[in-house]
């Protein structure tokens, strides 16, 4: 056995002789190296996030949705909030806006989360009834096939136009699906399409069916819309508009039953949340980190003077001091190392689960940004203790009882 | 092989006294002598000893190995000489609990930076084996009786083999059979296998079977 693996193997004994102090010892910097992690894959997570809005939406829009999505005063976004419980939208409501002037497009979309058969093959997907010009806004790419037209929303066509994703589930590949006809709730929709993979998170476009509205209306039969998305000829102009929406909708529903918000202003809410929890959560790590390399420096006190005596007949041996200090530095940064891949492991969980909600990555940087941190600290915290076991004199160590 | 020449140990023991345990030491011994050294409690034995293995330095003086003047080296240095060339054993054994006895026998071999021209692992199991602890090498030392502690550690102190085997009261806390069995071994280790022997004892009929014997009284060699 050569000297580092002595060095190593003594280490790791002594760890795992004590393994609940070993545990509750590396908890600090296990919870520290997690929220770190965390905050890193979740930066990254928001970079994609906020990359695919911009490619994957049209600019100058504005969003009409249900319930209050800003509170008051220009406050914080609340994900999700009221849009479910509030009004719905319709055609008259579409209708009005088109007579703003600044006004290009409006396009209405419906909402129904279905069961869609191809053959052989049964997938969950959202049907968005929509009008042609949702190909503009978005500036939809297609893969195969065409966008439907003007004429199909007229003529309620029973036609479709397939996101990437839901097309690669449906069919073996997704060439294989242009031409083919999927069910849905007892309807039979032609594909006339496949749009490019897009990448979009917040519409989910990649995993959608869009036909016209008008043949949506028999999924939806109270014929109302969930949202609608608004394309201005001058961005300029932008604040004017939202208020004269604002002042047509409310001739027939009242202030809370609707919100009237632009793209940015979503993705700057949802920035500026994230990065006031990123800075909670860097907080709470960095305090964590020092909090449990502390610890760890208390605990290796303690292991100085209870290993005293141990530390003299190692000296009475022939181990010199630097020995002594290469036992104890390794050993802390062993267990900071430690609670650093077991906070590190813990991220790998919670990310892995939260992708499904939310982009989050853990990157090489991420890893070796977490294994280098808790080493430091183990050396950091551990140098002292370390320092202190080497500078015991052999005999006062070893008549230590 | 070793020299002491005017050795002082002081140590303080508030701000204005010290106390001297050793005084003005002259002492000289040869490679291959068997050594007793006696005295009452505290009159400086143990501090003696582990002058002469390295372990602590005088105050004052001078301790040469062959002829070379141990005080001008530094920690790294004393540390090996103390590993290559000393093995003590204690009154107490000083083995570590948590090492088996193979480990604890094996243990001065790990921190020895020097390239050993055998195998330390086949030089600890033929120390078990000659001291009949080959189905103990397992154990933890808090498993095993006083004497077979003491075997252990006299295994421990050989595994390097040193020139010299310092034992401080190693009968101390041994039964008289098996503390004879003890002085046996140092013995043997004096004639057969050559070591320089030095032991610390109460105990007279020790010191009466060795051949020289060193007598302290406060700190000062009263005969030798
Ligand atoms: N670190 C220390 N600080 C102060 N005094 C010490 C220290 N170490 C030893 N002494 C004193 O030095 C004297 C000699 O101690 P030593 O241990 O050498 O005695 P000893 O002859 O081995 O005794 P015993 O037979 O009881 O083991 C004692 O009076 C002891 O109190
Ligand atoms: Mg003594």
């Amino acid at each position: 056995m050569n000297y580092f693996n002595f060095i190593l193997q003594s280490a790791y004994d002594d760890l795992r002789r004590n393994k609940i102090r070993t545990f509750l010892t590396s908890l600090g910097i296990l919870i520290g190296v997690a929220a770190v992690v965390l905050i890193l894959a979740f930066g990254l997570g928001l970079k994609v996030f906020i990359t695919s809005q911009f490619q994957g939406l049209g600019t100058n829009l504005i969003f009409v949705l249900p319930g209050r999505v800003l509170s008051q005063g220009g406050g914080g976004f609340r994900p999700g909030a009221g849009t479910l419980g509030g009004i719905r939208f319709d055609e008259k409501d579409v209708l009005s806006l088109k007579r703003i002037e600044e006004i290009e497009y409006v396009v209405p979309y419906s909402v129904k989360t279905v069961q869609v058969q191809s053959k052989g093959k049964s997938e969950i997907a959202d049907i968005r009834g929509t009008t042609e010009d949702d190909s503009v806004i978005n500036n939809a790419e297609m893969d195969q096939g065409v966008f439907f037209a003007r004429k199909d929303v007229e003529k309620k066509s029973k036609i479709a136009v397939l996101g990437q994703t839901i097309a690669e589930k449906l069919f073996e590949s997704s060439e294989l699906g242009l031409g083919k006809t999927i069910r849905v709730e007892n309807h039979r929709l032609k594909v006339i399409g496949i749009l490019k993979k897009k990448g979009d998170l917040s519409h989910n476009a990649d995993s959608s069916i869009f036909i016209p509205y008008t043949s949506a209306f028999v999924f939806n039969q109270d014929k109302k819309f969930f949202d609608i998305h608004i394309q201005l000829r001058d961005y300029k102009e932008i604040e004017k508009v939202k208020e004269k929406i604002k002042q047509t909708l409310l001739k027939r529903y009242k202030e809370d039953d609707f919100s009237v918000i632009e793209q940015t202003e979503i993705l700057d809410t949802i920035g500026s949340i994230l990065n006031a929890v990123s800075l909670l959560l860097v907080a709470l790590g960095a305090i964590s980190l020092i909090v449990g390399g502390v610890g760890i420096m208390n605990i290796m006190y303690v292991s100085v003077t209870e290993r005293r005596k141990e530390i003299g007949i190692r000296r009475a041996v022939g181990a010199t001091s630097q020995d002594i200090l290469w036992h104890f530095l390794v050993e802390s940064v062993l267990l900071s190392l430690f609670g650093g891949l077991i906070g590190l492991g813990l991220a790998f969980i919670i990310v892995f689960f939260i992708q499904k909600f939310f982009p989050a990555y853990i990157d090489l940087n991420s890893i070796m940004l977490a294994l280098g941190v808790s080493s430091l600290i183990g050396i950091v915290f551990g140098v002292f203790p370390a320092k202190k076991a080497a500078d015991l004199s052999p005999i006062d160590a070893i008549r230590y009882e | 092989m070793i020299k002491l020449k005017n050795i002082w140990k002081e140590y303080k023991i508030d701000k204005d006294n010290t106390f001297t345990a050793l005084k003005k030491i002259e002492l000289t011994i040869q490679k291959r002598e068997f050594t007793a050294i006696i005295g009452s409690s505290g009159s400086g034995k143990s501090t003696l000893m582990h002058i002469i293995g390295l372990l602590d330095r005088p105050s004052q003086g001078e301790v040469s190995i062959h002829d070379k003047n141990t005080s001008s080296l530094d920690d790294s240095e004393i540390s090996k000489l103390r590993n290559e060339y000393v093995g003590f054993v204690f009154q107490q054994f000083h083995l570590i609990n948590n090492l088996t006895v193979f480990e604890n026998i094996i243990l001065p071999a790990r921190y020895s930076r020097k390239k050993l021209e055998y195998d330390p692992k086949e030089k600890a199991f033929e120390l078990l084996h000659r001291f009949g602890l080959t189905d103990k090498k397992m154990y933890y030392p808090n498993k095993l009786s006083g004497g077979e502690q003491q075997r252990v550690a006299i295994a421990r102190a050989l595994i390097m083999n040193p020139e010299l085997l310092l034992a401080d009261e190693p009968t101390g806390n041994l039964d008289s059979k098996n503390g004879e069995i003890i002085l046996d071994i140092l013995k043997e280790l004096n004639k057969k296998d050559n070591l320089t022997v030095i032991v610390v004892t109460h105990d007279k009929t020790v010191s009466n079977r060795a051949r020289r014997s060193i007598q302290l009284k406060d700190g000062q060699i009263l005969s030798n």
